[in-house]
């Protein structure tokens, strides 16, 4: 099962900075998107927003067609509102620096949010996370702690503690900037994987461009806080319209 | 003429100060058991988002540690009688010496909360955790072990602070030594061995708080 995401108008600031300018996107379930732009484009601020990390200071984020931060009478919820966690509870996140909580093994990890979210029992909990780590090719770590894997080794771990709440919309931001260039492949496998089952909304924030070309249905170019130009993923990277686009990929090209 | 150190008198004497020390013991684990249990909540009320909350606990906190512990052993001793609670002097003073620490370690417990990265709650917020479980579950067992060695040494330095009670009459070791001196005009042996006694379960103190440390690494797990 996956959701649509609407987003209207979407701004943010920081202070003076204003780093959202307006968004407006309309994603349809099972879609998956990337996100590619140069670095203080506000793509991973909108990713931070649809997970309700920090509030929109304008604009409206819908899901499914209901909205994240207003209850069904227009009013605006805390975020630890039962209305808000409800919203929250369909989206996901694996974060650039996995985060992982350190003082969990990698099953620890994963179990954690369906015994205490959900409520399931550990014994269930404990089969649903060995089935997500054996997804992602851990079957043989469920006990190591955080400081003992590797990058590559922690990534999988926070994509399975995502993957374990069974999540309708997934988000990813950078998953594979902090990791070794020989790992990035095996990440960039598993999440070209769950891209192809079509089970989830994604939305994946990447500075690898030959990935998102490949795995995505749909690539948003960011600059300066707008959405600069949105096309199918074919499109934007064999014929791009915008001259921005054009040099920020030119740009990009050259450097690899 | 008696010898400056009488030994037999000292190994007469220290079954008498020996029940004085489980006093002085007894005041120290239970006012410790208090000072890191209501630190703790002091420390989560300090943080708490709403000012009613956390404003008041900031200047209790802040007064607390800006006063002497012996004014406030006196202020309950004398005052809280007043106000119609009735309570022993050991009491008193194990509320007085919890309190006074109290504060300190809700100082100590705050840092090693603010030293907890700010993704690890922003990964139990991805995962809807609630707020409670977030602060339990997450923040707390990675807050606390790093912390865990401030707390021992005012684990001692409370300890050392006990003989402040014999300031409203808690019979604790200090105390019983200037009994024993006023009843036999001898200062020279108890004094002494109330240094030694002090020095003694100091260090003993002191080596249980470092095997604490390492069982607690073991128990988070290595970072």
């Amino acid at each position: 099962m996956s959701a649509s995401i609407e987003i209207k108008d979407l701004h943010k600031s920081y202070g003076d900075v204003d780093v959202l300018r307006g968004i407006n996107l309309s994603i349809p379930a099972g879609q998956t998107v990337a996100v590619i732009g140069p670095s203080g484009s506000g793509k991973s601020t909108l990713l931070r927003m649809l997970m309700t990390l920090d509030k929109p200071t304008s604009g409206e984020i819908l899901i499914d067609g209901q909205s994240m931060w207003q209850n069904e009478a227009g009013q605006f919820q805390r975020s630890n509102s039962p209305h808000v966690r409800g919203v929250r509870g369909k989206i996901g996140m694996v974060f650039q620096h996995f985060n992982l909580f350190p003082h969990k093994t990698a099953l620890g990890n994963v179990i954690e949010a369906p015994m205490h979210v959900e409520g399931l029992s550990r014994e269930k909990a404990t089969e649903r996370g060995k089935e997500y780590l054996d997804m992602v090719g851990l079957g043989d770590k469920f006990d190591a702690y955080p400081a003992q894997l590797s990058g590559g080794q922690k990534q999988r771990v926070g994509i399975a503690r995502a993957l374990a709440m069974r999540p309708e919309i997934m988000l990813l931001d950078e998953v594979t900037s902090a990791l070794d260039p020989e790992l990035v492949g095996g990440i960039l496998q598993i999440i070209q994987d769950l891209s192809a089952r079509r089970t989830m909304t994604m939305i994946m924030v990447t500075h690898q461009m030959k990935f998102a070309e490949r795995a995505s249905d749909r690539t948003l170019f960011f600059d300066q806080g707008n959405i600069v130009e949105d096309a199918e993923s074919s499109v934007l990277f064999g014929q791009p319209k915008e001259a921005r686009t054009q040099q920020f990929l030119q740009s990009v090209i050259e450097a690899e | 003429m008696t010898p400056i150190f009488d030994w037999a008198f000292a190994l007469e004497i220290l079954p008498t100060l020996g029940e004085a020390l489980i006093i002085t013991i007894q005041a120290t684990m239970l006012g410790m058991l208090l000072a890191v249990t209501l630190g703790l909540i002091l420390a989560l009320m300090r943080r708490a988002r709403l000012r009613i909350i956390s404003a008041p606990t900031a200047l209790f906190i802040e007064f607390v540690r800006s006063t002497p512990l012996l004014v406030q052993i006196y202020f309950l001793f004398y005052v809280l009688p007043v106000t119609g609670v009735q309570m022993s002097p050991l009491t008193t003073g194990i509320l007085a010496l919890g309190v006074h620490y109290a504060a300190y370690c809700a100082e100590v417990y705050r840092a090693g909360i603010e030293a907890v990265p700010r993704g690890q709650v922003e990964a139990a917020r991805a995962l809807n955790m609630s707020s409670w479980r977030t602060a339990v579950g997450i923040v707390l067992p990675q807050a606390v072990p790093p912390v865990v060695p401030a707390l021992g040494n005012y684990l001692v330095a409370m300890f050392k602070d006990t003989p402040l009670l014999s300031a409203i009459t808690v019979v604790e070791l200090l105390q019983q030594s200037k009994m024993i001196g006023s009843a036999t005009f001898r200062y020279t042996e108890p004094l002494t061995l109330v240094g030694l006694l002090f020095l003694a379960l100091s260090l003993i103190a002191a080596y249980g708080v470092r095997r604490l440390e390492v069982g607690l690494q073991r128990f988070g797990g290595k970072r």
